[in-house]
């Protein structure tokens, strides 16, 4: 594919001058379906106040590393960080956006959300295939004043390159040695099992639409089609409900300060009151954009969402980049140049 | 094609030019449709070198043998299109299965014994099934086959056919509702026009004296088209259902939606699978890595392959029956 | 007796199961048209003609994605009709019998049943990729692709019906080739012709997979031909596969919509080419 390389980098050398200057003001993002629902919020705002829009396509954390590689996109969304290596090798910065809890979904009749209690070894189980059936023992351990059903578990999981599979996934092998050996962690696995969805936003609907199905998504998906999520033991023994207290004591963890190119991953974090599967979005931007102007657009953006977005974070049960953490982001955007000068203007 | 005509000397001069314009313009016209179909033939090298070009980086990787190879890992960018091949297999032959009888029972229906009324409006119904666009059938098939079949059919096929020593295999697992099984059938009602059709026009060109003599010497109905009008129009038959074979084989909208988008190879048709079709619709605009993507368009290339082989194949047997 | 008695049966029940057949094929339409309707019918307010298409948890409209596919389908229609028309004058007028024009018939409907998805692929690589961006000119072509051997081989098949008479009174009056085709020819298959042209519009107006990896998808109301594009099949994909009502809510409209247009074309198609037969 270098020929392929080459011709990208020639056509688009040959488009960016012939092309007039760009017609719409939008900004084009690509990537996580993790991240939509709020960004998606943001963006209705932000249009209203500036009148620049976000064509953000929301195709999975693995599209958006492509998209952004190949310069399609103004920017990629990823909830798995890229390694020093792949950011120096694409001439990336990644930051992080927002943080957020991922949830087991589930569709079993006669069990109302909230009522199922899972752990990080069973959970593996039931992904891993070893667990078939709702009134499995280890189920039944979890939960026993509910009346589960000898129902076959169909297991729903991400078809496509996704962060919220990463992030799962290493929960999993965080928590069960089979699953770190036989399947691993990243964005997409070999899995044993199950059906495969596209989109946070399909596994939602096609666990929406199988009985006795299970899945993992991230949480907003799972508040905003009324599914029903499981609450879930976590590293500490105690049994803790997905909520914005819970994702905040996981985020809390995270140091953000002294991690390189902001490279933390939150599953699995201590603490009595801390949800287990949390993860984290970060945005991916070119260090030496070729259109500087989208580039600084993008850049507008994301410091308003910082300053102005809390709010309707917080109702979506996201949470928010602490204040400190936005101000050494917005330092390192200072390596986001053009022509030598920096494309954003820090205030 | 201009013809020139003795006229007196002052015309002369005017016919001459328009004759040599006409010429020009002749040559023109000729070069431009020549062109054009030249171009249909171009277009489809151009396909198949483009696609040639894609996969070469994961051919060369993996050799021959990512056409048997099982494993497909975007994370070890190890690929094999044994899953998608065999999804693609299984869904057409399970869409044959059901959909060849029910295509020649409509076309003997209608050539047979329906009455003549009804015969057109039917037949255009029958049609009607083709123009419906492959992601109807994807919505249709994901939102209301899949759940019908996962609460109705497939607990009864796993509770009967499950328990067969052998044949229980086939039908063993948990009912997903989507997978191999629902995709097959929602291909076999999106071939059923195009067999259904065939069939109807190569039935019709069985001689109506063969016919008649056949009901002559006392043979019913239903043993004139077994044994003079099948036989007699075999050829165009199997072409007919190749047809049909080559548009299940590349089928994508419609498979994507109930496949299941599995990459695991399963024993029983009630699993979720993957086609090579579904696969490329689902993971291309997000594969990351030259290995990955060029796996794709590997998979395309062999799809290309595949029907190609199929519809030039049809296309010969048809050509030999005269139906066009 | 007996055994002509056997044949009686066998025969009523071949020609029963024939016609339980029928009426399968016929419940299955009756069933996807009647979905359709059900899911899609509520769907159908002024507003799905007037707003653009909303994000997640929200209401609106298919607005961009109804003009993407217009837009899409109207140039690749212009660029096919002529190439494909002229191919077929080609294949008819020029070629009888010989070798490239066999090979060009043979190929042309080996393009006609091909795989869509594979258009996709090969316009992806030719146009997406040099660019660097997705694109509604990529689409465009990719639609025209998939319209072009529809259009040639209609065109082929009524030219074909056009009496051979009518081309030897042309000749006859010492008409150029060119005229002969363009004031006679064509218009003597008129009819013929633009049923092709609408049954390749009917055709491309369904495709999903061609536009996946050229247009791409668009939030927003646009008409820069040079950037991704909302279209009503991607649309519908992305929407029908979300867990949100409203969007699977838009996403059966649309698909109405696009399958009322299609039946409607065929309708008319069908009504021409009755009227040219009968002449």
């Amino acid at each position: 594919m270098k020929h392929l390389n080459l011709a990208i980098a020639a056509g688009f050398t040959f488009a960016a001058l012939s092309v007039s200057a760009a017609s719409a003001a939008d900004i084009s993002g690509a990537g996580s379906t993790f991240i939509y629902p709020v960004f998606a919020k943001w963006a209705d705002t932000y249009k209203t106040n500036t009148g620049v829009g976000l064509n953000y396509q929301s195709i999975g954390s693995g599209g958006g590393i492509k998209q952004v590689e190949a310069k399609t996109v103004t920017f990629g969304a990823t909830d798995k960080p890229l390694s020093d290596a792949d950011l120096d090798k694409n001439g990336l910065v990644q930051f992080p956006m927002v943080m957020g809890g991922i949830v087991p979904i589930y569709n079993v009749e006669g069990i109302k959300p909230g009522e199922l209690v899972l752990d990080g070894p069973t959970l593996s189980g039931i992904f891993l295939g070893t667990i078939t059936k709702w009134d499995d023992p280890a189920i039944k351990a979890l939960n026993p004043s509910v009346k589960l059903p000898s129902a076959a578990i169909v297991v729903v999981h991400r078809s496509d390159g996704s962060g919220t599979t990463f992030n799962f996934t290493d929960y999993l092998g965080k928590n069960s040695k089979d699953w770190a050996d036989k399947v691993g962690s990243d964005t997409a696995v070999e899995w044993p099992v199950g059906i495969g969805a596209k989109g946070s936003e399909g596994v939602a609907n096609t666990v929406k639409q199988t009985a006795g199905s299970i899945g993992y998504d991230e949480y907003a998906y799972a508040a905003q089609n009324s599914l029903s999520y499981a609450d879930m033991k976590n590293s500490a023994g105690k049994v803790v409900a997905p909520s914005l207290d819970t994702f905040t004591s996981a985020a809390a963890n995270a140091d953000w300060a002294n991690a390189k190119n902001f490279h933390v991953i939150i599953t699995n974090q201590p603490g009595d009151n801390t949800w287990p599967i949390a993860a984290s979005t970060w945005v991916l931007i070119h260090k030496a954009p070729d259109d500087a102007a989208a580039t600084g657009e993008a850049l507008k953006f994301f410091d308003w969402a910082y300053k102005n977005g809390k709010d309707q974070a917080k109702a979506l049960d996201y949470v928010a980049i602490p204040d400190a953490v936005v101000a050494l982001i917005e330092k390192s955007w200072s390596e986001i140049q053009a022509s030598g000068k920096p494309v954003f203007a820090t205030q | 094609m201009t013809v020139s005509i003795d006229m007196p000397a002052t015309a002369d001069l005017v016919a001459e030019q328009k004759a040599r314009r006409s010429i020009v313009e002749d040559r023109i016209f000729f070069g431009l449709s020549l062109g054009s179909a030249v171009f249909v033939v171009v277009m489809l090298l151009g396909v198949m070198v483009s696609l040639i070009i894609g996969a070469w980086p994961a051919l060369s990787k993996f050799g021959v043998a990512f056409v048997w190879t099982e494993r497909w890992s975007p994370v070890r960018e190890i690929f094999g299109a044994l899953t998608p091949i065999y999804g693609t297999i299984v869904t057409s032959l399970i869409a044959m299965v059901i959909g060849i009888p029910v295509s020649f029972g409509i076309a003997i229906f209608l050539t047979e014994i329906c009455p003549p009324i009804l015969r057109r409006p039917i037949g255009i119904a029958i049609e009607l099934l083709a123009g419906i666009p492959s992601i109807i059938y994807g919505l249709w098939g994901f939102f209301f086959l899949a759940p019908f079949l996962q609460t109705t059919v497939q607990p009864f096929l796993i509770n009967t056919l499950g328990n067969i020593p052998v044949i229980g295999l086939l039908f063993g697992g948990p009912a997903y509702g989507i997978g191999l099984f629902t995709a097959g059938i929602v291909l076999a009602i999106m071939v059923l026009p195009f067999i259904t059709s065939i069939t109807r026009d190569v039935f019709q060109t069985a001689p109506p004296l063969l016919r008649e003599s056949a009901y002559g010497i006392g043979m019913t109905t239903w043993e004139v088209v077994r044994h003079i009008v099948i036989p007699y129009s075999r050829v165009g038959l199997i072409g007919g259902i190749m047809l049909g074979l080559g548009r299940a084989l590349g089928e994508t909208m419609a498979v994507t939606f109930v496949i299941g988008n599995s990459h695991n190879i399963s024993a029983s048709l009630l699993a979720p699978a993957t086609t090579i079709s579904a696969s490329i619709a689902n993971e291309f605009t997000e594969a990351t890595g030259d290995i990955y993507t060029s796996s794709l368009i590997a998979l395309g290339l062999i799809l290309f392959v595949i029907t190609f082989a199929v519809l030039a194949f049809a296309k010969w047997l048809l050509m030999r029956t005269n139906i066009k | 007796m007996a055994s002509y008695a056997r044949r009686q049966v066998g025969n009523r029940i071949a020609l029963g199961l024939s016609m339980v057949a029928t009426i399968v094929g016929l419940f299955f339409l009756a069933a996807i048209l009647f979905t359709l309707l059900y899911k899609g019918f509520s769907a159908i307010s002024p507003r799905i003609f007037a707003e653009n298409t909303p994000p997640p948890g929200s209401d609106g409209g298919l607005l961009n994605a109804i003009f993407g596919s217009l837009a899409m389908t109207i140039i690749a229609i212009v660029v096919a009709t002529p190439v494909g028309i002229l191919a077929g004058t080609y294949l008819v007028e020029y070629s009888r019998g010989s070798r490239l024009g066999e090979i060009a018939k043979f190929i042309n409907d080996i393009l006609l049943s091909a795989p869509s998805i594979i258009i996709g692929l090969f316009v992806y690589t030719i146009l997406v990729v040099p660019v660097g961006h997705f694109s509604a000119w990529a689409g465009a072509v990719a639609l025209g692709l998939i319209a072009l051997p529809v259009i040639n081989r209609t065109t082929q098949d009524m030219l074909g019906l056009v009496p051979n008479a009518l081309r030897e009174a042309t000749a006859a009056l010492g008409m150029p080739k060119w005229k002969a085709m363009t004031f006679v020819i064509y218009r003597a298959a008129r009819s013929g012709i633009l049923t092709g042209v609408l049954l390749a519009i009917a055709r491309v107006t369904g495709e999903t997979a061609p536009l996946l990896f050229t247009a791409l998808n668009n939030q927003f109301w646009s008409t820069d031909l040079g950037a991704p594009m909302a279209n009503l099949p991607v649309v519908i994909f992305q929407f029908a596969l979300s867990p949100y009502a409203d969007w699977q809510r838009l996403a059966w409209g649309g698909a109405l919509i696009i399958t009322v247009a299609i039946l409607a074309l065929n309708i008319v198609a069908r009504m021409l080419s009755n009227i040219g037969t009968s002449k």
